[in-house]
């Protein structure tokens, strides 16, 4: 058990302790944001998640097209759901953290369109995969979709704010780094924090899979 | 920081956490039971259809 | 080359007997900017001629662009199946819909010139924007009507999987309209934009002709 579970551990371990350590170190002393600079270990990590659930949804769409085995599709199709979910998580949390330091659940902000994009990319891409009946023209279909998807969302991504003049979001219009400004401190939480809510996500995304692939019949063997 | 109170906050959060944690554990506890069901089965059906 | 030239004539040659398609979409143009100068009357912002400007042009794109797939049926699909490479079939469809694209762009622009009058915008980096942009629209448009039409081809669903694909474009484009309503651009801004919307063309151009063949066949 401990040898095929221990990065489930690992995920729960590291998030616990983000979570103490997140409440209980001594963070800089910021105008507007004040203590909710706390938010950072608890909100930003869902979207670290979300960025590697579409990875993987990537990926695997990639390895359906050059095999056409269901369980690749089965795979990400639920990565795509998982990622979604973790989105929707990521999105709600930081309409409030926005509501209560810029004043506003939505601004105009570079960062916060190409999430909202992002979204709605992989809307459109469940919506498509429920309008397809057939199960191998549905996973080919989707594939397609989803690589494309992704491949304008990076561009999207990462050309966007470059252009932009001002975001509200660090790390923009100049340097490209969100994490440059960070205290060493916060790091120490920080990066656990993202490493461990990735597991949980990929945990999240294991027993989604594995539960569609019982009901489907479809065999997913390397657990 | 005493007067904050914070790790009061910091104990409620990562109780809830772990709650949901040991949920999730169970949960994978029971889906490899189903699993191992299903594959056994399957090998019994097989078997059946030999014969 | 010659298969391309070929499908593209095909295509033409459709058009041009079934011009209630081609038509419509002129009417829908002329239309839409009608009703918003009736709206908006003649006196209008500059940013908000750019926005109303791409957003028509985007709306008469998904009307077009979305037919494009419609035609070919599944028994004349199997037809040119087993004709053309899918290669040919997708390159044909992408120059055709840009070249109706640029059609609609220009025929936009003049009608918007006649009913609301035209901003001054700086043509150097106007116009290659606009040529880019609309080969990209029309591109980026192609694939998802491609992919819409292997699904049940509703017009809802080529609504939702293009606007996440053609946003990136859009943006650019209406930055780089924004951009040339100096009087004067530098160089390196014009090149900048320019070379953002290039990439995002290329990018779907090659996804285009890597990922076309898997929808293709059967």
């Amino acid at each position: 058990m401990i040898k095929t579970m221990w990065w489930k551990f690992l995920g729960v371990f590291l998030v616990l302790y983000s979570i103490i350590a997140g409440l209980l170190i001594d963070v800089p002393a910021l105008p507007v944001i004040h203590q909710t600079i706390r938010n950072l270990f608890y909100h930003v990590p869902m979207w670290f998640s979300m960025f590697f659930m579409l990875g993987t949804s990537l990926v695997f769409s990639v390895r359906y097209l050059s095999g056409f085995r269901m369980k690749d599709d089965l795979i990400a199709s639920g990565a795509a759901n998982t990622g979604l979910f973790m989105g929707s998580l990521g999105l709600l949390t930081g309409m409030i953290w926005a509501r209560f330091t810029w004043g506003d659940f939505w601004t105009n902000d570079p960062q916060l369109n190409g999430a909202a994009v992002s979204m709605m990319a992989y809307l459109a891409y469940v919506v498509l995969r429920g309008s397809i009946d057939e199960s191998a023209m549905r996973a080919r279909i989707s594939a397609v979709y989803n690589i494309f998807a992704f491949m304008l969302l990076v561009i999207f991504l990462g050309v966007l704010p470059r252009l932009a003049d001002s975001s509200l979001h660090p790390g923009k219009g100049g340097n490209t780094s969100t994490m440059e400004g960070l205290d060493p401190l916060m790091r120490m939480v920080f990066y656990p924090a993202a490493i461990g809510w990735i597991l949980i996500a990929f945990w999240l995304l294991q027993l989604h899979n594995r539960r569609r692939a019982l009901v489907q019949g479809v065999k997913l063997n390397n657990q | 920081m005493e007067s904050d109170k914070f790790f009061v906050v910091a104990i409620v959060m990562a109780i809830i956490f772990t709650g949901l944690a040991v949920y999730l554990f169970l949960l994978d506890r029971k889906l490899s039971r189903i699993e191992k069901k299903q594959s056994e089965m399957m090998e019994e059906l097989k078997r059946k259809e030999q014969e | 080359m010659k298969e391309v030239n070929e499908l593209i004539l095909k295509d033409f040659r459709l058009e041009i007997r079934q011009r209630y398609a081609i038509n419509g979409i002129l009417l829908y143009v002329f239309s839409t900017i009608f009703v918003v100068q009736l709206c908006f009357g003649r006196i209008i912002d500059e940013k908000t001629w750019i926005a109303l400007f791409w957003i028509i042009l985007l709306f008469a794109a998904f009307n077009a662009v979305s037919k494009s797939f419609n035609q070919e049926s599944s028994s004349r699909r199997l037809y040119y199946f087993t004709l053309a490479s899918p290669l040919s079939v997708i390159i044909s469809k992408m120059v055709y819909n840009t070249l109706l694209m640029l059609i609609l762009g220009i025929l936009s622009l003049g009608l918007f010139s006649v009913f609301m009058g035209m901003p001054p915008l700086y043509p150097w980096l106007f116009i290659p924007a606009f040529l880019l942009g609309s080969a990209g629209l029309a591109s980026a448009l192609t694939m998802v009507s491609a992919i819409a039409s292997r699904s049940g081809n509703n017009a809802a669903l080529m609504a939702i999987l293009g606007f996440p694909i053609v946003l990136p474009l859009l943006l650019l484009l209406v930055k780089a309209s924004q951009t040339s309503l100096k009087e004067v651009v530098e160089a390196g801004v014009i090149l900048r934009l320019l070379s953002a919307i290039g990439l995002i063309d290329l990018v779907i151009v090659v996804l285009a002709v890597i990922l076309f063949p898997y929808l293709w066949r059967d």
